[in-house]
């Protein structure tokens, strides 16, 4: 089990992302001060500004190092740090379990899961997990800690792809576990009604919600399959289609992109922060662009 | 439509039309299956883009096939026959029968030459086109066959012979003999490939016996090509027939000339003109009797009066013609009058009045001498007792009117009268016992009377025989009409067979119900050769039992009865001197006489033929009265040479003038099983003809169709492709 969890958390992901901070881009009410900038300045862990002493402040505040060089009292005043609450939702639909080389869109996407909860644990914020198809079938509540890893760990170890997609009606379910606004990271190939799941996702931001989408797909998703004659089955329906995937590649082509462009669009429009995975792609440096993104937001 | 091939062999390469199929089939991909994600937007693709596809490479597959297969047909030399005409392969023969029309129709010329030899000139470029091993007859027809080749054969030489010898005739056409003929050639032939080529101008009159029931051996298998020789809207004019009446001497004679404008457009200001003379030569003077101009409205018919005075008694011979037009042969006729002394005719008044007005023969006295002792009937007129004691020698008529009896030794004496050349007319009346005449007079009248019939209202004449000489004045609706006069007392009748019914009363005018009606004029002969006529009038002479007295055709009636009641045959033989083209001079022998050892006959195109009669021959029949014309004879009766003279003219009443040409769609409903096509003498005969006969090649459309074929394979192939 250690060295699933060893492999889940590729400490070579670990190590690229844990030189960057994941921090909110609102600031979010928690409970414990961390690296998260807090809107109330006070007493915590990271130096805002200095102010004259007043009577009444705390001593303790006391800079007493200025005091020697300007004979002032100067009092230290520090950003209040507080922690977030992610929810991460996880599509395990039999969609996800495609794969044209090693790693499956779903293996891809557990990877990615376990780095972001551990990423996010160690910054002392809170980490859900919410794992759906066509509906959410397991759902672990935001926990502070890194004991709490361990728990989405098992979780994420045991999830096998199945069962038919349905992403809205996850997302809405969703949205009756965020009581607080918080960091909704959707990890899915979004194959499902995309005017559906874009209301969903909409609702979510509409409550406040920090919401990043991971739009996981299988490189030849984008690209077909190579051959002269082959019969598609579905693997979540089971339907097929006979076709020439040479032939209508350039068609394909066309209409997946216009797929993802749409979500793009779509979500940047609504504040959503999209980004589309190749499963080839190393994780860690699709996982770094995004925290290149969010430190921009600092 | 057929196809046949010239190198037929070339056809076993058919197969490799396969190669296509084969190919597409041989590179038919393998099916894998594969399992995926998301198939929606593979359909929505596939979709799109694979039927676009699948309808490309089956139209590619489609145009290769089809290439390949039309390469073959290349190689092959197809050849295309037109309306399913003949199925020949190389070897195979054809037989055909020429029919050339040379009725006298063809004659018409819309330029230089006639279509009777553009029509011959068509025979035999035709006859050029048949290959070696085709077989041929050749007909000359007009009304019937005139002459040709009339049995199949490949010597073309003999053919062409037979082609350059016909000439034009001036007979009518009738198609049915030589149709006839031609069947009758071909079914002797085994040749799978029949037709019959036949060069017409295509004029109506030609097909009215056209029917396929009366060809004896008709077969719906020969083909029929028309070559249509014909003039398109030709106009023609004729003169049609003459009316002379009772033409005496020394008096000025209205002569009527019928004149029949054939034409779908009015003819204005054409010039008639009556040439008359004694002789040949006299004729040959061109000597104009009388001229005028006349109009006519589009197919009118119309006569034309001349007027004329004969000075002398004798025979003359005489022309009317009309400016030439397109079709000559019909633009003058020919006749031949005997000029007589006056006509006496002796009138038995069976009723005599207190005055002539009250008289039986009041009316008729009137109609016979309308001009009161200058008319060319001189009239005597006795009562029923005075009868026995008449010479009726002295008279040329005699009419009987409404007489009760005749004693036995008037009727002697009127049958002496009647058999040696006298006439007879009688009226009857009242006074008739029918009882005694169907007794007494049996010999002498036409049939035999049954009662009297009474019709309050009044019947009609509805029956009119037209063709009749004494009657075909009438035909000249101008002249009046004769259903004005109104009938209502007659005696039924019952004529003989030998006898003719020239007129007959019916209750309405309707020509339709008239053939059933009373007989009111019947005409009968004595059983003698040198007898004269009969003719007996049902009704009465006067106004007693009808009104026709009083009408204006009771006179020309009457005159056009005596004057047929006294023509005589002219000349000093018993021939019929006035005949049409085709008919036969026929020269009787006298009684008593015996022909001379050579009769010579000149037909107008001065052509001489003697005639050596054998001892006791009775009669001499001359057949060759083929031109229209005079004719003369020379005979010789007790060592005294007789020249006389017989007029031939064509006959314009076939309906052979008119040039109006028969449809195709007509010809098919004649003859419906047959295969028909037509096709113009002016437009690219050969090319035609070559068709029909031996196909035309497609070699060179083939190739243009491969290249377009081809050319539209690579544009498709092509397309979208870069895509």
């Amino acid at each position: 089990m250690n060295t699933n969890k060893r492999k889940i958390l590729d400490p070579v992901v670990i190590a690229k992302l844990s030189g960057m901070l994941l921090k909110a881009r609102f600031v979010v009410e928690g409970f414990i001060t961390g690296l998260h900038h807090s809107p109330h300045k006070g007493y915590s862990l990271e130096f805002a500004q200095h102010r004259e002493y007043s009577p009444g402040d705390e001593l303790k505040h006391l800079d007493w190092k200025v005091y020697a060089k300007t004979d002032r009292h100067y009092i230290k005043q520090y950003q209040e740090e507080t922690n977030m609450k992610c929810y991460i939702l996880l599509d395990k639909s039999a969609s996800m379990g495609y794969k044209s080389n090693g790693v499956s869109k779903l293996d891809y996407a557990t990877m990615a899961a376990a780095s972001i909860s551990y990423l996010a644990l160690r910054q002392q914020d809170s980490v859900g997990l919410s794992i759906f198809d066509s509906g959410i079938v397991k759902h672990i509540p935001p926990r502070q800690g890194i004991q709490h890893l361990s728990v989405i760990m098992n979780e994420l170890e045991n999830v096998t792809a199945s069962k038919t997609t349905g992403i809205s009606a996850a997302l809405q379910e969703m949205g009756g576990y965020v009581k607080k606004r918080g960091l909704v990271i959707v990890i899915s190939d979004l194959f499902d009604n995309e005017e559906e799941v874009l209301k969903s996702l909409k609702h979510l931001r509409f409550k406040k919600n920090e919401i990043i989408v991971f739009h996981v797909m299988d490189k030849m998703e984008l690209k077909l399959p190579p051959g002269e004659s082959v019969l598609f089955e579905d693997i979540e329906t089971g339907a097929k289609v006979l076709t020439e995937p040479d032939l209508i590649r350039k068609e394909y082509e066309k209409i997946i992109n216009n797929f993802i462009n749409n979500y793009r669009l779509s979500c940047r429009n609504s504040d959503i922060d999209y980004y589309h995975i190749n499963t080839s792609d190393a994780l860690d440096r699709v996982l770094g662009l995004y925290f290149a993104e969010r430190e921009k937001l600092k | 439509m057929n196809i046949t091939f010239l190198n037929q062999w070339f056809l076993l390469g058919l197969p490799f039309a396969a190669i296509p199929i084969v190919i597409h089939l041989l590179s038919r991909k393998k099916t894998i299956i594969k399992p995926f994600s998301y198939i929606k937007f593979i359909s929505m693709a596939s979709l799109k883009v694979v039927r676009m596809h699948k309808i490309k490479q089956w139209l590619l597959l489609a145009l290769r096939t089809l290439a390949i297969m039309l390469i073959v047909f290349l190689f092959a030399r197809p050849v295309v026959h037109l309306k399913s005409f003949f199925n020949r392969g190389k070897d195979s023969s054809l037989s055909s029968v020429i029919i050339l029309d040379n009725s006298y129709s063809v004659g018409y010329k819309s330029g230089q030459l006639s279509n009777f030899y553009i029509g011959r000139d068509a025979a035999r470029r035709t006859l050029k086109l048949m290959e070696k091993y085709d077989r041929t007859a050749f007909l000359l027809a007009s009304d019937r066959v005139e002459s040709g080749v009339k049995f199949l054969t490949s010597d073309t030489n003999v053919l062409l012979e037979e082609i350059d010898n016909s000439s034009i005739s001036y007979r009518p056409s009738n198609l049915l003999p030589a149709m006839s003929e031609a069947f009758s050639i071909l079914k002797g032939s085994l040749s799978p490939n029949k037709q019959l080529i036949l060069i017409t101008d295509m004029a109506m009159n030609a097909w009215n016996e056209i029917k396929k029931e009366a060809i004896p051996r008709y077969d719906p298998k020969v083909k029929l090509i028309i070559i249509d020789s014909g003039s398109d809207n030709a106009s023609n004019t004729a003169v049609t027939g003459i009316n002379k009446g009772v033409i005496t001497a020394g008096q000025l004679l209205k002569m009527k000339s019928e004149i029949a404008n054939y034409s779908s457009g009015p003819v204005s200001n054409l010039l008639v003109t009556l040439l008359t003379g004694r002789t040949l030569e006299e004729m040959g003077q061109e000597i104009k009797a009388d001229q005028g101009f006349i109009n006519l409205a589009a197919e009118e018919r119309k006569f034309k009066d001349f007027f004329y005075n004969f000075s002398s008694e004798g025979i003359y011979l005489g022309k009317v013609k009309i400016k030439n037009d397109n079709l000559i042969a019909d633009d003058n006729y020919y006749f031949k009058a005997a000029v007589q002394e006056k006509v006496r005719v002796l009138c038995v008044d069976g009723e005599p009045g207190i005055s002539s007005f009250n008289s039986e023969l009041f009316y008729l006295r009137l109609a016979l001498d309308p001009y009161e002792k200058g008319s060319a009937i001189i009239s005597t007129t006795i009562t029923e007792s005075e009868l026995k004691d008449c010479r009726l020698s002295e008279y040329s008529v005699v009419i009987a009117a409404n007489i009760k009896e005749f004693d036995s030794s008037e009727i002697n004496a009127l049958y002496e009268f009647v058999k040696t050349g006298g006439n007879l007319l009688m009226f009857l009346g009242k006074n008739v016992d029918k009882g005694f005449y169907n007794d007494k007079l049996g010999s002498i009248m036409p049939g035999t009377i049954q009662g009297l019939s009474e019709q309050k209202q009044g019947w009609r004449i509805a029956y009119k025989d037209l063709e009749h000489p004494a009657i075909k004045f009438f035909t000249d609706k101008k002249q009046g009409d004769l259903s004005l006069a109104l009938f209502y007392k007659w005696f039924k009748f019952s004529p003989e067979d030998n006898s003719k019914v020239l007129l007959r009363l019916s209750q309405s005018a309707d020509p339709d119900n008239g053939n059933a009606g009373d007989a009111l004029l019947i005409e009968s002969k004595l059983p003698y050769s040198k007898s004269g006529k009969i003719l007996f009038y049902t009704s009465t002479a006067d106004r007693e039992w009808n009104n026709f007295p009083a009408k204006p055709l009771f006179l020309p009636l009457l005159q056009q009865l005596i004057s047929y009641l006294t023509e005589k045959p002219s000349g000093s033989s018993n021939m019929n001197d006035s005949v049409m083209v085709g008919e036969n001079i026929i020269i009787s022998l006298k009684p008593g006489y015996a022909f001379p050892s050579t009769v010579k006959i000149t037909a107008p195109d001065n052509s001489v033929e003697s005639i050596i009669p054998a001892s006791n021959q009775k009669e001499i029949k001359y057949e060759k009265a083929l031109i229209p014309g005079i004719y003369t004879i020379e005979t010789g009766y007790d060592r005294r040479a007789v020249k006389e003279y017989a007029v031939c003219n064509i006959d314009t009443r076939s309906g052979e003038s008119d040039l109006q040409k028969i449809k195709a769609r007509d010809i098919k409903t004649v003859l419906p099983e047959t295969p028909v096509i037509t096709i113009s003498i002016l437009k690219e005969l050969e090319k035609s003809l070559l068709g029909i006969l031996h196909g035309n090649e497609a070699s060179a459309i083939l190739a243009i169709i491969i290249a377009l074929i081809l050319i539209l394979e690579s544009f498709i192939a092509n397309w979208r492709k870069n895509e």
